[in-house]
C-alpha cells in the first residue's frame, strides 16, 4: 500500500536535512509503529506523506496504492492525497476560529463523496452520520457546534482528529503522537475507536514516543526513526525493550553496524537506498 | 467637462430642485454655492491622500451629458421583470421602502402583515411616521425636516478645530446632501416604543435592471437623503441597501475596470434621543457605481447606536460616519466589513465624537481585499476636555489576498482628558498557511478552503446584523466575491 524508498528531505528554503534515506513498506491491513527520540524526523516524515508545504523533498520516492495501481503520491496535492485515503492525525491539530467543526467536517466528508463518486450528504442527514459516529467515539454532541479545535482541551483536540478518521474512513491514516497529551482513559477510547476503524484492507502508522499505546494498538512491525533513517526494525518486543533500556543501546548498536557496513559499503560499491531498513 | 460643471447645467434643468419652502431653497443654494467655491478635492488633501475623485471627471467626460436623476419617473424605466425581481429580493417581514434612482417607489414598496400600507404616510402601529421626503417637503412636516436639519448642522458645526477646519475642498461632497435635498425619507420614531420589525431603505437603479441599459446610456448622478429621528426610550431598526443589479454571477475584473457611469450621493441624518437604541445596517453592493455616502448620528444620553457597515463592491465607495456622543451614558458601536476585488476602491472615513463623561464606542472594521484592489479606513477618535471616563476603543484587521492589493489605514485619537481608556490597533494579515493545510489535508480543495477561512473572517462582523434579511443578503454577495 506504502512503499518508501531512500526518502530525503529538508526544511524548505533552508539546509536543513532532517530525512536522510528512510526506507518503509506498509502493506493492507498492517499496523505500523515508528518510533524514536526527540528530532528523530517523525514528525516531519508524517507531515511530508500529507504534502506539507513547510518541507521539500529533496530524495528518493513514495508510492501508494490508487485503485490497485500504484501511483506516485508526490504527484498529488494534499487535497488529493485525503480523497485517496491518506489520512494524517495531527499531533498538533490546528485551530480554526470561525469555522463550525459540523461544516468543516461535512465539507470534508463531501469533497470524499464526490472523489468516489457517491451523493453528497445533506445537512440533516450528515448530522445524523455524525451523531452516531460521537457516540462510537464516547464523544459529547457538542463538539460539532463549537469552532474547529478552538478552546478545546489537548485530549479533545485528539479526539476530534479521530473522530475526522472515522468519519473519513482512510485506508492509510498516519497517527502523529496521537497518545501524547491523553489521560489514561481518553487514550483507552481513542485506541478503541482507532481497533474498532481497522480493516485487512486499511492500514495505520503509528508514531510515537512510548509504548504506552502500543499496548492498546498492537503493531506488526516496530521500526526506530533516528537522525533521518530507520536504524531497526522488529516486532512489538522492540517497543518493550525500548521502553526498558532506552534509544541510546539501540543507537550505539546500530552506529557499531553503520561503521562496519560502510566500510563494507566502500569495498562493494553497494547503491544508496538499499540498507538501513 | 469638469464633474461639477456637468452636474451645474444638471441642477439647472431640475424642476424639483427649484420648488419648497423658502428656508429649504436658500439651503440648497447655499450649500451649492459654498460647493462650487471650493471645489473638488484632489490626494493633495489629507482625506483623499488614497482616494483619487479622477472616477468622477471621467463620469462628466463619458458621452452623453450627466442627467440628474430622476430625469423622468424611474418606476416607468423598470422593466416588469426588473420590477418582479426587486420584489423577489424583498422580505415581506418588516417594512420595505424602495427606491429606484433615488426616487421613492410607492409602488414598489412592500409591508408586513402588521403594518399597514398606504401610499405617501404611512404608520407602523401608529407608532411610527414615515413618509416620502419630497411629500414631506410641501406638507406640515416639512418642520419637522427643518428641525432635523438644524440639530444636525448645529452638533456639526460642534465638532472639533481639525475636522472643521480640514480644507474646504474636503467637504465639497458632503454638502451636496444638503444642496441637492429633494428625495428620501423621513422616519419618526415616537417615544416609548419597540419598533417590530426593521424598516428597510432599498436602492436600485433603472439602468442597470432594464434591458434599455445595453444601448448606451446616459451617465447619471443621484442623490438622497434619509432623515431618522428617534424618540426617546425606543428601540428601532434600519436597514439601508445600496444595490445596483441583482447579479446573477461574480463580477468580473473587467467590470471593476470599466468607467463607471453612475455615481450615487446618500446622506442620512440621524437623531437619537434620551435612551433610545437603534441598530443601523448599511449594505453598498453596487459595482457599477461611484457611491459617497455620509452618515450623521447624534446621540443623546444613555442611548445606544449601533452600527454595520458593509462596504461589499463599488467602482469606487467612500463612506463617512460621524458620531456626535452629547450625552452621558450613550453608547456606540461601528462594525464594518470592506471586501473589494479588481481594481476597486472602498473607503471608509469614520469619527466619533466623545463630548461628555461616562460615554463609550467601540469599533471594529475589517477587509478582505482580492486582486489589485484598494481599501482606506480613517478612524478619527476626539474626547473632549472634561469627558472623563469616556472608553473608546479602534480596531482594524485586514486580509489581503493578493500580493498586489493594498490597504491604507489610519487611526488618528485626539484625547483632551486625562481619566480615560482608549485603545486603537490594526493588523494587515494574509490567510494562515496552517489553517489552509489542515483544511486541504481534509480533501477540502484550495479555493474552498480559502473560502471558508474568509467566511470565518467575516463572520465575526456579519453575526452582528440586526436584519437577518440583510445578512444573508450579505452573505450571498460573500459567496459570489469567493467564487
Amino acid at each position: 500500500m506504502l512503499v518508501i524508498k531512500g526518502l530525503k528531505a529538508k526544511v524548505a528554503d533552508t539546509d536543513k536535512e532532517i530525512l536522510r534515506g528512510l526506507d518503509l513498506t506498509v502493506k493492507s491491513g498492517e499496523v505500523h509503529a515508528i518510533m524514536g527520540p526527540n528530532g528523530s524526523g517523525k514528525s516531519t516524515l508524517s507531515k511530508i506523506l500529507a504534502g506539507h508545504p513547510d518541507y521539500e523533498v529533496t530524495g528518493g520516492s513514495v508510492e501508494i496504492d490508487v485503485n490497485f495501481r500504484s501511483k506516485n503520491l508526490f504527484d498529488m496535492a494534499p487535497e488529493e492525497r485525503a480523497r485517496n485515503g491518506v489520512f494524517l492525525a495531527y499531533q498538533y491539530p490546528v485551530e480554526i476560529p470561525g469555522v463550525s467543526n459540523s461544516e468543516f467536517l461535512r465539507a470534508s466528508f463531501n469533497e470524499i463523496c464526490k472523489h468516489q463518486g457517491a451523493d453528497e450528504m445533506d445537512p440533516l442527514e450528515f448530522d445524523d452520520f455524525l451523531k452516531a459516529k460521537l457516540k462510537f467515539l464516547s464523544m459529547s454532541e457538542s463538539f460539532i457546534s463549537r469552532a474547529v479545535n478552538v478552546d478545546f482541551s489537548g485530549g479533545e483536540k485528539k479526539r476530534n482528529e479521530i473522530l475526522q478518521m472515522a468519519i473519513l474512513s482512510p485506508r492509510l491514516a498516519i497517527l502523529d503522537e496521537t497518545d501524547s497529551g491523553l489521560d489514561v482513559d481518553s487514550l483507552r477510547i481513542v485506541s478503541e475507536g482507532v481497533n474498532k476503524l481497522r480493516t485487512k484492507d486499511n492500514a495505520l502508522v503509528l508514531i510515537t514516543h512510548y509504548q504506552r499505546i502500543l499496548n492498546h494498538i498492537v503493531p506488526d512491525h516496530v521500526h526506530v526513526l533516528y537522525k533521518g533513517r530507520i536504524i531497526k526494525s522488529g516486532d512489538k518486543t522492540l517497543a518493550m525493550q525500548i521502553e526498558k533500556h532506552g534509544y541510546d543501546a539501540l543507537i550505539k548498536e546500530s552506529k557499531e553496524s553503520k561503521e562496519s557496513r560502510e566500510s563494507k559499503e566502500s569495498k562493494e560499491f553497494m547503491a544508496p537506498g538499499e540498507h538501513g531498513n | 467637462m469638469a464633474f461639477l460643471e456637468s452636474l451645474a447645467s444638471a441642477r439647472a434643468a431640475s424642476k424639483a430642485l427649484a420648488s419648497g419652502p423658502g428656508w429649504l431653497k436658500a439651503m440648497r443654494e447655499k450649500a451649492w454655492e459654498q460647493a462650487i467655491l471650493s471645489g473638488l478635492p484632489t490626494t493633495r488633501h489629507e482625506s483623499f491622500r488614497y482616494t483619487s475623485l479622477r472616477p468622477l471627471a471621467a463620469l462628466a467626460n463619458a458621452p452623453g451629458t450627466l442627467a440628474y436623476l430622476p430625469a423622468q419617473a424611474p418606476w416607468e424605466l423598470l422593466s416588469e421583470e426588473a420590477a418582479n425581481k426587486l420584489r423577489d429580493l424583498l422580505d415581506p417581514a418588516g417594512l420595505n421602502l424602495v427606491f429606484v434612482d433615488g426616487v421613492f417607489v410607492h409602488e414598489l414598496s412592500g409591508a408586513g402583515p402588521d403594518v399597514q400600507v398606504v401610499p405617501g404616510a404611512r404608520d407602523m402601529n401608529q407608532c411610527v411616521h414615515v413618509e416620502g421626503l419630497r411629500e414631506a417637503l410641501q406638507n406640515h412636516s416639512a418642520e419637522a425636516v427643518k428641525s432635523l436639519l438644524e440639530t444636525i448642522a448645529k452638533a456639526r458645526q460642534g465638532l472639533p478645530v481639525p475636522v472643521a477646519h480640514v480644507a474646504k475642498q474636503e467637504r465639497t461632497l458632503e454638502l451636496f446632501e444638503d444642496a441637492f435635498l429633494n428625495e428620501g425619507v423621513l422616519i419618526h420614531f415616537s417615544d416609548d416604543f419597540v419598533a417590530p420589525a426593521p424598516i428597510r431603505l432599498i436602492h436600485a437603479h433603472s439602468q442597470a435592471h432594464s434591458p434599455a441599459s445595453a444601448q448606451q446610456p446616459r451617465p447619471t448622478a443621484g442623490f438622497t437623503r434619509h432623515l431618522i429621528h428617534v424618540g426617546q426610550n425606543t428601540t428601532a431598526r434600519i436597514s439601508e441597501c445600496y444595490l445596483d443589479a441583482i447579479h446573477p454571477q461574480a463580477i468580473t475584473e473587467a467590470e471593476t475596470k470599466a468607467n463607471a457611469r453612475n455615481v450615487f450621493f446618500a446622506g442620512t441624518t440621524i437623531v437619537m434621543e434620551k435612551n433610545s437604541i437603534l441598530r443601523h445596517d448599511r449594505i453598498l453592493s453596487s459595482a457599477s457605481d461611484l457611491h459617497f455616502g455620509n452618515t450623521n448620528v447624534v446621540v443623546a444620553a444613555g442611548a445606544r447606536y449601533l452600527s454595520l457597515a458593509l462596504n461589499l463592491s463599488a467602482n469606487l465607495g467612500r463612506h463617512n460616519i460621524t458620531a456626535m456622543i452629547e450625552g452621558e451614558g450613550a453608547e456606540v458601536v461601528l462594525d464594518g466589513l470592506t471586501t473589494a476585488q479588481g481594481e476597486q476602491l472602498l473607503d471608509t472615513q469614520s469619527i466619533v465624537d466623545h463630548r461628555v463623561p461616562h460615554t463609550t464606542s467601540r469599533q471594529l472594521y475589517k477587509s478582505i481585499l482580492k486582486d489589485k484592489s484598494r481599501s482606506v479606513f480613517s478612524g478619527k477618535i476626539f474626547v473632549r476636555k472634561g469627558a472623563q471616563k469616556t472608553a473608546a476603543f479602534q480596531q482594524t484587521k485586514t486580509l489581503l489576498l493578493s500580493n498586489d492589493a493594498e490597504v491604507d489605514a489610519k487611526p488618528q485619537l485626539e484625547i483632551e482628558a486625562d481619566d480615560v481608556r482608549c485603545s486603537h490597533g490594526a493588523t494587515v494579515t494574509q490567510l494562515n498557511h496552517d489553517e489552509m493545510f489542515y483544511l486541504r489535508s481534509r480533501g477540502i480543495p484550495e479555493s474552498t478552503a480559502e473560502a471558508m477561512l474568509c467566511q470565518a473572517f467575516a463572520g465575526e462582523i456579519l453575526r452582528t446584523a440586526a436584519d437577518p434579511w440583510l445578512e444573508a443578503l450579505a452573505r450571498k454577495e460573500l459567496t459570489r466575491f469567493f467564487q
